[in-house]
Order: C-alpha cells, then sequence, then structure tokens
C-alpha cells in the first residue's frame, strides 16, 4: 500500500514535470520564469507569450492530460468488466460510435457535441456486449470481432456524412485520426465536472469490479449486483469515451496500453488501477501531444499517428516480454 | 433451509436437462453429491446458488422463493465455490479471501479492524498465512482451491455448496480439507454440500449421498443405504469391482478391479 501511494505520488509529479515542458516548448521557446509568471501573476513581460501559455499551450495541455487520463481510465474499466486484458474503448467500438453520434451532433447543428457523443458511445457498448452474449454467456471473440466491425461501420458512416455534407476532408481527418489542436475551453469545463463525477462513481464502486473481474458467477455469490456493476461502468466507460472523442477525436493504443502496463506496478486492484492509469494515460497523451507538435515544427501532425506509433510497439514489447497479464 | 419441488431445466442451444429434482436440504446435512461425468451436478448446485437462472418449479431458502433473493441477501445465506481455475488478472490470496467480506461491506471493499482479523484467522486456519501475498494464479489447483474455501468461510453463509472440492488435491489435502468442512458443520453448524467422483470419500465423511445420473436424482440416503453394488453398476455402467465395509469406519468402500467396463 505505501509502495503505491508513493508510486501514484510519483506518476503525479512526473505529469507536472511533463506540464511545465509542455508549456515551455513549441514554436516558440519561453522560459519557466515567464511561464510562471504568466500563469500565477497574469504577465509575463511580453503579451504575445502570456496569450500563448495561457490561451494556446494550457487549454491544449489540459485537454490531453483529461482526454489521455480518459481513456485510460476507461480502458482499465472496460478490460476488468470484460475480463479481457485486450479490451480498450477502440476495440469496442465505443470510440468509433461516440465519434458517429458527436459527427451527427455537427450536422445537426447542436452546440453540445459531448451529449450525442456519450449516447451514442453507450448505444454501441450495449449493442455490441448484446451480440457477444451466446447461450448466456460472454463470448469474447464474438465482443471483439463485432467491436471491430461495428467500428469499422462507424468509421465508414463518419466518411459518408463527411462525404454528402460536403465537409473538408481534413475534418474527418481529425475524426478518424485523433488531434488535440482544437482545445475548445467552453467545452473542457463541462468536460472536466463529467469526469469528476463519472471518476468518482467510478472508484466508489470499485471493489464490486475487481470482485466481478475475477468471474462473474462468483461475484453474484459474495453479494455483488453483477447486472447492476456491469451497466454502471459500461455507462462510465462510455461516458469517458465519449467525452475524450469530442474533444479530441478517436485516439487509439491508450485505453489499451496504458492499463496494461500500470497492471505490472499496481497489480490488478482497480482501486489503485484507476487512478494510476488516469494519470499515466494523461502524461502518455502530453507527451504524445508534445512531440506531435513540436517535431517537425512548424508543422503539426495527428497526436493519433504518434500514440500509434508508440503504442503498437510498446504493447507487442509488453505481450513478448510479459506471459501474465 | 432449502426446498426444491419439481425443479426442471434446460441449457439453451444443447440438450441436456435436469428433470424434476426434487430435495430437502436440512440444516446440518453433510451431503455428497454424485454421479457419473455430465450428470447435471454442477449445474444444480450452480441454480441453487442463483449462478444460473431460468429454471422451472419452485426453490426456497428459508421460505422464500430463491428468485425473489437480492444477491447481496442471498450471500449472507448461500456460499457456492466454484472450480478453482485461475483467473484473468491477479490478485493475492488475501485479496480473494477478502471478497468473501462483501455481503458485509460496502462496494468499496473498505476492511474494517474485524474484518481483517477475520480473515487472518481464517488464512491461519487453512494453512495459508504464509502466502498471503501471493499470486492466487501462481498457486497450484489445490491451493487454488483451499484458497477459494477460505473466501467461503469469509462470508459466514450457513449453507456452503462446493463444486468437486477435493478434485486436484493429494490424499493429505483432501483428509485436510473433508476434516475441516466436517468439523465446521460440527463446530459451526454449517450445512455443506458438495459434489464428488470420489465415492469412497463422499462415503466416508457424508451423511447423505445423492448420486444424480442424466439430471436426474436415481438415489438419495445414506451412504450405507446407497451405495451398494447394484445401483453403482446402475449409475456408471461397470461390473468388476467390489463394496466393502472399511472395518475402521463401516462405511461402505468401492474396490476397483481392472477391466470390463
Amino acid at each position: 500500500m505505501k509502495n503505491k501511494i508513493i508510486l501514484l505520488s510519483g506518476l503525479l509529479v512526473m505529469l507536472l514535470v511533463v506540464t511545465a515542458t509542455a508549456l515551455k516548448i513549441g514554436s516558440i521557446n519561453i522560459s519557466f520564469m515567464e511561464i510562471f509568471k504568466a500563469l500565477f501573476t497574469g504577465h509575463s513581460g511580453a503579451q504575445s507569450n502570456n496569450i500563448i501559455i495561457t490561451d494556446i499551450r494550457l487549454p491544449r495541455i489540459i485537454d490531453a492530460i483529461l482526454v489521455g487520463g480518459m481513456l485510460g481510465l476507461s480502458g482499465a474499466i472496460l478490460q476488468a468488466v470484460l475480463k479481457n486484458p485486450l479490451s480498450d474503448p477502440f476495440i469496442t467500438g465505443i470510440s468509433s460510435g461516440s465519434a458517429f453520434g458527436a459527427a451527427i451532433g455537427i450536422v445537426m447543428g447542436f452546440t453540445m457535441i459531448i451529449l450525442p457523443a456519450m449516447a451514442a458511445g453507450i448505444i454501441t457498448i450495449l449493442i455490441v456486449y448484446r451480440f457477444s452474449i451466446i447461450y448466456g454467456r460472454l463470448n469474447i471473440t464474438y465482443l471483439l470481432l463485432t467491436g471491430v466491425m461495428v467500428g469499422s461501420l462507424f468509421s465508414a458512416l463518419i466518411m459518408l456524412l463527411s462525404s454528402i455534407f460536403s465537409r473538408d476532408l481534413m475534418k474527418v481527418m481529425f475524426w478518424l485520426m485523433g488531434d488535440l489542436s482544437g482545445a475548445d475551453t467552453s467545452v473542457l469545463k463541462y468536460a472536466f465536472v463529467f469526469v469528476l463525477a463519472a471518476f468518482i462513481a467510478a472508484m466508489y464502486f470499485a471493489n464490486d469490479l475487481n470482485i466481478l473481474s475475477t468471474g462473474e458467477e462468483e461475484a453474484g455469490t459474495v453479494g455483488v449486483n453483477v447486472e447492476f456493476i456491469k451497466t454502471i461502468y459500461f455507462i462510465i466507460a462510455s461516458v469517458l469515451t465519449g467525452i475524450a472523442v469530442s474533444l479530441s477525436g478517436v485516439i487509439g493504443f491508450v485505453g489499451l496500453v496504458i492499463p496494461h502496463i500500470m497492471r505490472m506496478f499496481v497489480g490488478s486492484d482497480m482501486r489503485w488501477l484507476m487512478p494510476a492509469s488516469f494519470i499515466t494515460g494523461g502524461i502518455f497523451l502530453l507527451l504524445a501531444d508534445t512531440v506531435a507538435r513540436t517535431i517537425f515544427l512548424p508543422a503539426e501532425i495527428p497526436v493519433g499517428i504518434i500514440t500509434g506509433l508508440i503504442g503498437a510497439p510498446v504493447f507487442i514489447f509488453i505481450l513478448l516480454a510479459k506471459k501474465e497479464v | 433451509m432449502i426446498s426444491i419441488k419439481n425443479l426442471n431445466f434446460k441449457y439453451a442451444g444443447n440438450g441436456f436437462s435436469l428433470k424434476n429434482i426434487n430435495l430437502e436440504i436440512r440444516k446440518g446435512d453433510f451431503a455428497a453429491f454424485v454421479g457419473p461425468n455430465g450428470a447435471g451436478k454442477s449445474t444444480l448446485v450452480r441454480i441453487i446458488a442463483a449462478v444460473i437462472k431460468g429454471y422451472s418449479g419452485e426453490i426456497t431458502v428459508e421460505n422464500k422463493e430463491l428468485k425473489e433473493y437480492r444477491s447481496i441477501e442471498l450471500s449472507k445465506k448461500v456460499s457456492y465455490i466454484p472450480q478453482a481455475d485461475s483467473h484473468v488478472f491477479n490478485f493475492s490470496v488475501f485479496d480473494i479471501v477478502a471478497m468473501g467480506r462483501r455481503p458485509f461491506i460496502g462496494s468499496m471493499g473498505l476492511l474494517k479492524k474485524s474484518d481483517i482479523e477475520k480473515i487472518n484467522a481464517i488464512l491461519n486456519d487453512y494453512e495459508l498465512y504464509a502466502k498471503r501475498d501471493k499470486s492466487f494464479n501462481r498457486l497450484s489447483g489445490g491451493e487454488r482451491r483451499t484458497v477459494l474455501i477460505a473466501k467461503a468461510i469469509a462470508q459466514e453463509a450457513d449453507i456452503l455448496l462446493m463444486d468437486e472440492p477435493t478434485t486436484y488435491l493429494d490424499i493429505h489435502h483432501q483428509i485436510f480439507l473433508m476434516d475441516r468442512l466436517r468439523r465446521l458443520r460440527e463446530e459451526n453448524g454449517k450445512t455443506v454440500f458438495f459434489i464428488s467422483h470420489n465415492i469412497n470419500l463422499a462415503s466416508e465423511y457424508a451423511q447423505r449421498v445423492i448420486f444424480i445420473k442424466d439430471g436426474e436424482i436415481v438415489n438419495d440416503g445414506k451412504p450405507k443405504e446407497v451405495i451398494t453394488k447394484e445401483n453403482i453398476r446402475k449409475i456408471y455402467g461397470i461390473n468388476n469391482f467390489e463394496i466393502e465395509e472399511n472395518k475402521k469406519t463401516g462405511a461402505p468402500n468401492l474396490l476397483v478391479v481392472p477391466g470390463n467396463v
């Protein structure tokens, strides 16, 4: 327990360090002194640097941390509920479902695209889950196949929508590849409230999720309300994914890889794994985004490319290095 | 305690069914379900534990219909010990046994001091204390089995239903475990129902043996009454064997003679 507290504190410190670095570097390099002044006194000397820090870099950093955190948390939850370490928001089709919901929202002129994105995510996981129950039992092969198929279906539908409504192709790329450059501060505020509520709910039922992850049948016999817990966590995971997708499009790998890595350090107890996956997801995505916007200066590449480039090899490495998940 | 009347059950998707099961589980029973592979023993136990739903007929637990129980309520009366497969995710021995305390703590799983003391006492009793921080998945099949039993003890339910508690265990641990189960009944007044493929172990320990074949209860009585040459021949389709009395205990034992199935 003590080790886990130290680890979580270490992760928080790491998050601060990465945040400070991300504030500093970019097309213009800003000194730490100026950053400090801009953040805490509202004055950094040069007016343009002030705006870069508080209006451009900081919202984007918060966006990256929240999105990475939500995806990490959502992945950890889905892996436990489905008792399958290969699950994540992307593979189960939730991300693409949410992206489709968001796209519909945009086409219909909604201002709060978070809502259709969350709703579509919840509907997607319920459909995918329903199709994967074979003779009363969850069949993981069906789940993964259905998830991937539903995911491709929604991606195709998004492209279809974009052709019909002749939006430019870059917009579609945003939904399908993931991109943090469009961080919208007004959305970030609600997002923060939803994330906080989802996190508290996730922690409140965390031990029931532990028990559930050791087997549904046994969970019921020690008093866990299995259907309730599964539904609650499907909703939490979909809400988190829906917000993440509305903020930044479909970003893969974070939800899959981060909980895996964290499980090696804190174990499978969700009371530790969920906060650890949240913080590390935030660190990972912030790092990836900082690389994405600085590596080919002045050009910027979608963050999804970086998470894929880092995520895929890391994941294969983990599978090869560690037989037990 | 538990009364089963005209229970019928059919799995969707395969032909197996339980047919017209009538059974009384009385307080203090120490009983074994015995029968061939695929006879429906596990299915019956899982239905009573409310793991499998969708049966027809009537099952009452302390005069209340099983279907009307909330899982938290039922978990205080009935505990179920499944076969000891490893889990997808790793938990320590202590964590697994602590999961048995769920009926008494909330969904966050915060253990009180008294819970921890109880868990440690049970770990001690089952010779698991030294392994409390070890990963459940890294234990042998027999050790996993013992951990799951310790978890069920932590649950403090009056009725324990066990799916093959002695499978994977060597003879020392079979006796170790059966002795403890017997003590649970004698000292704590628990009711124990277990499934066993070991006719002799069932005969020595159980006061009641229930033979199940093809989804039906075919015999139900004291070991001496039901473990007979004729019954065994009919139930298992074997011919070459002897039933002899254990000179020390008086219980009927099956002696295998090779060949002639």
